[in-house]
């Protein structure tokens, strides 16, 4: 089994399943790339820039050469998943529709391979060597017998001299046997004033007998249907039709096999293409997935990240790419918040609402987006590859298996520090916020003493303060409340309803991080929060007395 | 006279609506496939699909069987293809999924048998006929569903084949009583109106609209419950001396409006969206409008020709001459049909 970067939930957590997941991959080759994604460890950072180059080289050309990308495109959208029936081919007997769908995909093929080799960017540059495609035209040709590039197909006259002989002469019969019938008609007609149906049927009530009798004594027709209204009367097939029908038979059998046997030469035709034609479909999805890298990193105004050797995380100016969708739905914008993490441990710190967890999520999120080769949602972004990376957060309680809250995290915590190695990215949202904070700072404390001796980058949120005492702890701190105007606020805040009120938090809040030096004082907003969110007052003034 | 071109003329694509099950629908599109290519008219045949279980056990025998010449264009099941003793060129394997697979837009290369079958809904169903228009076809043959009520609705096509046959009852004379008073729904009188179309639009499309005079301007007032049983007694209540009209948004049952005070049928004039919401039966229709009940539609429905099938299967049948003649009698200004004859 490959290794593992990150656990699920992990990857969930920091949003890089809503990442992959609003990436638009168009062809069932780039779904099949994004189900067994990779990402890059440390030892590989020449594959990742490879990687990267590729998506700028897709991101640069796709914002020049958008007629070219678009045909690109719609090519991919006309590709189905066809890689079973390819393998089919070697052996079984393909049935008409499966060779169509073969002769489709392959027309798309041909028609991408022409279009990336002929590509030529403004500057000359070319398609990655990695994306072009192996040549099938040989194998469209044996397809396509009248060389008209029409996506149709049949089993054309031209596969067999025996099939164009066969239906030739079936044909001709289905004449002759429909000229003999209407000599038969006319016959009938002028001689004995008979008129047939075109189906060489004549209906006669039973009310008019001498017709009746008339009828029977007629001995080219027959008597085929009878109810207690009338009798139904057909054209009696002279012993020539017969033979001819019987003959008929004989040819549809013989036609039946000529298919059976045009189909499976065409079948062994495209089980000699078995490679290629796989080697394209596995090309195809991975230029389909790197383009999708590249839409999205246009869409979302994502940089490509510089990978270096040092263990460390540095972003400048970085947007947590699902909570900034999520804004703009609401039509705000996401303010950008900058981290520097080096090995070691670094402490987020601040007022409630400040965006400390998000901060901790975007560290994750740049961090997995980075080492599975996509560009990363920030102004500038270094970093250098972790062997594990690991978030815990939110409320792990299962009720299933008996754990409160504070068990839950302790029993992940364990895990994690199982699964740690050297080079591991460690980042913990408000350890034992659960518990007494007397208890809970303690440990705080201890797990902070035990991860600065190990080679880990780890980055905690907390309200514990004296976490960050311990010497060689980094303290980042929210700016918060602190530099906003509170007259103003409270003027805002007086005629505001509930949803406005959270509005207004996010307004005066001021998300950004900043280095503190030495034992940090931490601001206390957590009253005032509660107070603009609309606690009552008697319970506010009363709490302020009691600090 | 070539009846299609002249179909053709005006409508793009016809459905074939059987009246019931058995009377005599595949034999009426055999009847038009053979009467197209005797006019040398390039058509497209395909079928208003039915999806789910319990159709699909049905529609294993009810798939219609049809002879189709070269040049045709058809739509049909993968399954199905494989099944075909036509020689069917693949044109496009298109989106619309049916248990037997995704729908092929074939070309007949060598004319045979094949079954046919369409996407079951209605959307997808406009996309491929305009797709067959496209690719040359000058009209489309439908084979509509046997359940008349849903299919036969306007927006399916541009014009309706009725079939019906001896399978409605043993009474003669009650066949050709219910397909005129079918006929007769069909054809209904479309609101002509501009401004009374635009009042209905513009209000909820689930809701009843009762729409009054006052001042000679037309004002509409939605209620707020949708057409039930218990609808009626509301309905009577509601409809004042200045309600001219009354648009019902589901079904017009004799349930609707039994409760209503019979004098307010003279004063008002019930719209509906289509004639196919209509289930009612001939009787009490014709009673209904011995008392001045009025019904206009938005959208009606336009018949074409009357297809006639003298033989029930369950053994019985009337005359053939005398079945047509009855029905040309009832219905003088449709073409009527003997597909049997």
């Amino acid at each position: 089994m490959a290794q593992r970067l990150a656990n699920v939930k992990t990857r969930n957590q920091a949003g890089f399943d809503f990442v992959v997941s609003s990436l638009n991959i168009l062809t069932p080759f780039g779904e099949a790339v994004k189900k067994n994604l990779q990402a890059f460890f440390p030892g590989e950072e020449g594959l990742l820039e490879e990687e990267l180059d590729r998506v700028a080289f897709l991101k640069k050309s796709r914002e020049k050469e958008k007629t070219f990308w678009d045909s690109v495109e719609m090519t991919f959208m006309e590709m189905k998943e066809s890689s079973f029936t390819i393998r089919r081919a070697k052996k079984d007997v393909l049935t008409v529709v499966e060779i169509f769908e073969l002769k489709q995909l392959i027309l798309a093929m041909e028609f991408l391979r022409n279009a990336l080799e002929g590509y030529r960017g403004q500057d000359g540059e070319r398609i990655p060597d990695v994306f072009l495609l192996d040549s099938l035209a040989e194998i469209l040709m044996e397809l396509d017998p009248r060389n008209e590039g029409l996506k149709t197909f049949y089993l054309y006259d031209e596969f067999s001299a025996l099939l164009t002989s066969l239906r030739e002469e079936k044909r001709q019969l289905e004449l002759s046997i429909r000229k003999e019938r209407k000599i038969l008609v006319k016959k009938l007609k002028d001689e004995k004033g008979i008129t047939l149906t075109p189906r060489y049927e004549c209906i006669i009530s039973k009310s008019d007998q001498p017709r009746i009798s008339e009828m029977e004594c007629t001995p080219e027709i027959c008597r085929m249907d009878e109810d207690y209204m009338s009798v139904t009367y057909e054209l009696k097939d002279t012993e020539a039709i017969n033979k001819m029908i019987q003959q008929m038979d004989r040819i549809d059998q013989a036609l039946d096999e000529e298919e059976l046997k045009v189909r499976e030469s065409l079948s062994r035709a495209i089980g000699e293409y078995e490679k290629p034609l796989l080697d394209n479909c596995e090309r195809i999805g991975l230029l389909d997935f790197t383009y999708a890298k590249a839409v999205m990193a246009i869409r979302r105004n994502l940089v490509k990240p510089e990978i270096i050797k040092d263990h460390l995380v540095e972003i400048e100016e970085g947007r947590h790419i699902e909570v900034e969708s999520l804004l703009e739905k609401k039509g705000q914008s996401y303010r950008p918040v900058s981290l520097y993490l080096k090995q070691g441990v670094t402490c987020i710190t601040g007022a409630n609402m400040g965006g400390k967890t998000v901060s901790l999520k975007l560290a994750g999120l740049v961090a997995l987006m980075a080492q599975y080769g996509f560009f990363v949602p920030a102004k500038m972004v270094k970093v250098g590859l972790s062997q594990h990376i690991q978030m815990l957060i939110g409320d792990t309680q299962s009720l299933e298996r008996g754990l409160s809250s504070f068990g839950g995290e302790m029993e992940e915590l364990r895990e994690a520090l199982d699964l740690s190695k050297p080079r591991t990215l460690l980042l913990i949202d408000e350890l034992a916020s659960g518990t007494n904070p007397k208890e809970g700072t303690a440990l705080s404390k201890a797990l902070v003493s035990y991860l600065m001796k190990k080679q880990y980058i780890s980055l905690f949120t907390t309200h514990f303060d004296s976490v960050t005492e311990i010497p060689g702890v980094v303290n980042l701190q929210v700016t918060g409340l602190v530099n906003a105007d509170f007259d103003k606020l409270k003027r805002e805040l007086k005629y505001a309803n509930r949803k406005e009120r959270i509005q207004l938090v996010a307004k005066y809040m001021d998300y950004r991080l900043m280095v503190v030096e030495g034992q940090g004082d931490v601001p206390k907003e957590a009253i005032r929060i509660a107070e603009i969110l609309g606690l009552y007052d008697e319970i506010i003034s009363s709490a302020k007395e009691y600090l | 006279m070539d009846l299609l071109k002249g179909f053709a003329d005006n409508y793009k694509t016809i459905s074939i609506v059987g009246m019931a099950k058995n009377s005599g629908k595949t034999t009426a599109l055999n009847f038009f496939i053979e009467e197209a290519m005797d006019e040398g008219l390039t058509i497209g045949v395909t079928s208003t699909g039915r999806d789910g279980e319990t159709t699909d056990l049905v529609t294993q025998t009810e798939k219609p069987r049809v002879y189709l010449y070269t040049g045709t264009l058809v739509s049909l099941p993968t399954k199905l293809y494989e099944m075909a003793d036509a020689g069917l060129e693949i044109l496009e394997m298109t989106n619309y999924r049916t248990p037997l697979g995704p729908i092929l837009l074939c070309k007949v290369v060598e004319s045979g048998n094949v079954q046919i079958a369409g996407p079951a809904n209605t959307k997808d169903h406009k996309e491929l006929c305009e797709k067959m228009l496209n690719l040359g076809a000058k009209l489309i043959l439908i084979d509509g569903a046997i359940d008349r009520k849903s299919i036969a609705a306007p927006e399916t096509s541009d014009g309706v084949i009725l079939a019906t046959g001896a399978v409605l009852s043993r009474s003669l004379k009650k066949v050709v009583e219910e397909t005129a008073h079918i006929v007769g729904l069909y054809g209904l009188p479309e609101v002509a109106e501009k401004a009374l179309r635009e009042l209905i639009g513009a209000s909820s499309p689930k809701s009843i609209v009762l729409i009054d005079e006052k001042e000679a301007e037309l004002v509409a007032r939605a209620l707020d419950l949708k057409t039930g049983l218990t609808a009626s007694r509301v309905l009577d209540d509601e409809i004042t001396e200045d309600t001219r009209f009354v648009y019902l948004p589901g079904a017009l049952t004799s349930g609707v409006i039994e409760d209503i005070y019979p004098d307010k049928f003279k004063q008002v004039v019930f719209l509906l969206k289509d004639p196919t919401k209509i289930f009612i039966q001939s009787q009490h229709w014709q009673q209904l409008r011995k008392k001045g009940f009025k019904v206009k539609v938005l959208e009606n429905i336009k018949i074409l020709a009357i297809t006639v099938n003298p033989t029930a299967p369950s053994g019985y049948a009337f005359g053939h001459e005398e079945f047509s003649a009855a029905m040309k009698g009832a219905l003088p200004d449709l073409p009527i049909i003997d597909v049997r004859s």
